[in-house]
């Protein structure tokens, strides 16, 4: 199951998205071992779900990214890694690489590719769920599934958020508003 | 020269409709139907999420290119920093969607509603349309509109008390939005000449500037209006919240200094 859109100033990024839970933490560490060695079959942007509020925040990492892929201003040498960097507020590529990519410890993935201006169509993505092995689900990524798995007080750590004055627990729509500007605002 | 700085805004923005909706000295304000990166309604979280502001900042002729490319890159990134800024301590002001700042670019939420007559409901239109009413001289001065310079006080303090000016407070640069109970709320907007600042006299011209904006927009009742503003401000300061944080210290300093800075106006105009 994937997901496929592109964003208006950009229509010839076609971005494919598809999200996996289930996944096994020894499936995890060998994807992570083939993207250290740039296995092409591996060229995907993997996401862990700790840190990811809702689409919208997921969304605005991407375009970011994709701006900078067509500004010639990207600061990672890929675009998966782009789209990394872009979700993170801290200003390094390793750092966010190890909060926001491929976790061990966490089941959910997002993968997500991005076929750009002149690309052919990539017929990978949809055997995609090779990559994985035992008893991985693909399902649906939405604003619920998002907001249910995200780890509150690692997301507040991440983007500096315990000092926010906020009402309460906050709602999905104040973290994503805080997540977004610091992901738009990071490195400026 | 507007159709040539649209032309502009348009090649950075390609399929992106735009309508101009102000033009100031620095900056081109333009309303779109189109989110940069959300397409659904439903994934998109702003309390408006079918209309969206781009402010655009194009480049100036008379500057030379370089140092053009970096004032409006600095410029473009302190206001939207300064956006930011705001939402992380819940004072109203328009969501951040994105930011270009190599092309003067910021996409930010809508606020406010466009009022009965159209117009975009910033304080002064807002102002200026209920001294249209037949029923002005009751509707002008009515508890809604203390509640709402009641509001607009207690804002600017909040403000002041982070040490954030705004640099730029007229009527124009406030929008109401009513809220889910019907209550007008205060949304600032504008940050242009914003900065960071814990002294008196610049938080007392911040409050000089909007004083004598009412005075001019809105004569008629602007002795009590700024009476209400001025309400606003005290009680912000005096709250449970800031009491203890120097609260009231802070208000006693910023109060003496815009009876200064007002004397010093009132000799600059005597003195044409
Ligand atoms: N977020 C917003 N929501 C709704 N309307 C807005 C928003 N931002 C700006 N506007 C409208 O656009 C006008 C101009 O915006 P802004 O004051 O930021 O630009 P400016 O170029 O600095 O203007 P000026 O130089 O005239 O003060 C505002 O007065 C308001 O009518
Ligand atoms: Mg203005």
């Amino acid at each position: 199951m994937y997901q496929v859109f592109t964003f208006p100033q950009f229509p010839e990024e076609r971005i494919f998205l598809s999200y996996f839970t289930n996944v096994a933490s020894d499936n995890l560490e060998h994807i992570k071992s083939q993207l250290i060695s740039a296995n092409k079959e591996y060229d995907y942007c993997f996401l862990n779900t700790n840190h990811l509020v809702s689409l919208e925040h997921l969304r605005s990492g991407i375009y970011r990214a994709i701006s900078n892929y067509s500004n010639s201003s990207m600061k990672a040498k890929t675009l998966n890694t782009e789209i990394i960097f872009n979700l993170s507020p801290v200003n390094n590529i390793m750092d966010s690489i190890k909060r926001f990519g491929v976790d061990s410890n966490c089941s959910n993935v997002i993968v997500i590719k991005v076929l750009k201006a002149g690309e052919p169509e990539d017929e990978s993505f949809k055997n995609i769920s090779e990559l994985f092995t035992g008893e991985v689900e693909s399902k649906e990524l939405t604003d619920n599934v998002l907001f249910s798995l995200v780890d509150m007080p690692r997301f507040k750590k991440v983007y500096k958020l315990n000092d926010a004055a906020i009402q309460g627990d906050g709602t999905q729509g104040v973290w994503t508003r805080l997540a977004v500007s610091a992901c738009q605002l990071r490195g400026l | 020269m507007t159709d040539h700085i649209v032309a502009q805004a348009q090649k950075i923005l390609p399929n992106i409709p735009l309508s101009v909706v102000s033009q100031g000295a620095e900056a081109l304000v333009f309303q779109t139907g189109t989110h940069p990166y959300c397409s659904e309604e439903s994934l998109i979280h702003l309390s408006n999420a079918s209309t969206f502001i781009i402010k655009y900042r194009p480049p100036k002729p008379y500057r030379h290119p370089k140092i053009d490319k970096q004032i409006t890159k600095s410029r473009t990134i302190a206001e939207a920093k300064f956006m930011s800024k705001l939402s992380k301590l819940s004072i109203p002001s328009p969501d951040l969607i994105s930011i270009d700042s190599i092309n003067g670019v910021i996409w930010m939420g809508y606020k406010g509603k466009p009022l009965a007559n159209g117009e975009i409901s910033s304080l002064k239109n807002w102002l200026w349309w209920l001294e249209k009413q037949d029923d002005s001289a009751s509707l002008c001065v009515s508890d809604v509109v203390e509640k709402v310079f009641l509001n607009i006080g207690a804002l600017i303090a909040k403000l002041h008390l982070n040490e954030m000016i705004h640099g730029d407070l007229t009527s124009s640069n406030i929008l109401l939005e009513e809220n889910h109970d019907g209550v007008f709320e205060a949304v600032l907007i504008d940050f242009g000449l914003s900065s960071y600042s814990g002294l008196p006299e610049d938080k007392a011209v911040d409050l000089y500037v909007l004083e004598r904006a009412v005075l001019s927009t809105h004569s008629v009742h602007s002795e009590i209006y700024n009476e209400w503003l001025l309400k606003g401000y005290n009680d912000m300061h005096l709250s449970k919240e800031f009491k203890s944080k120097q609260g009231s210290k802070k208000l006693v300093e910023t109060i003496k200094r815009l009876e200064d800075v007002r004397l010093r106006g009132r000799k600059r105009s005597m003195l044409g």
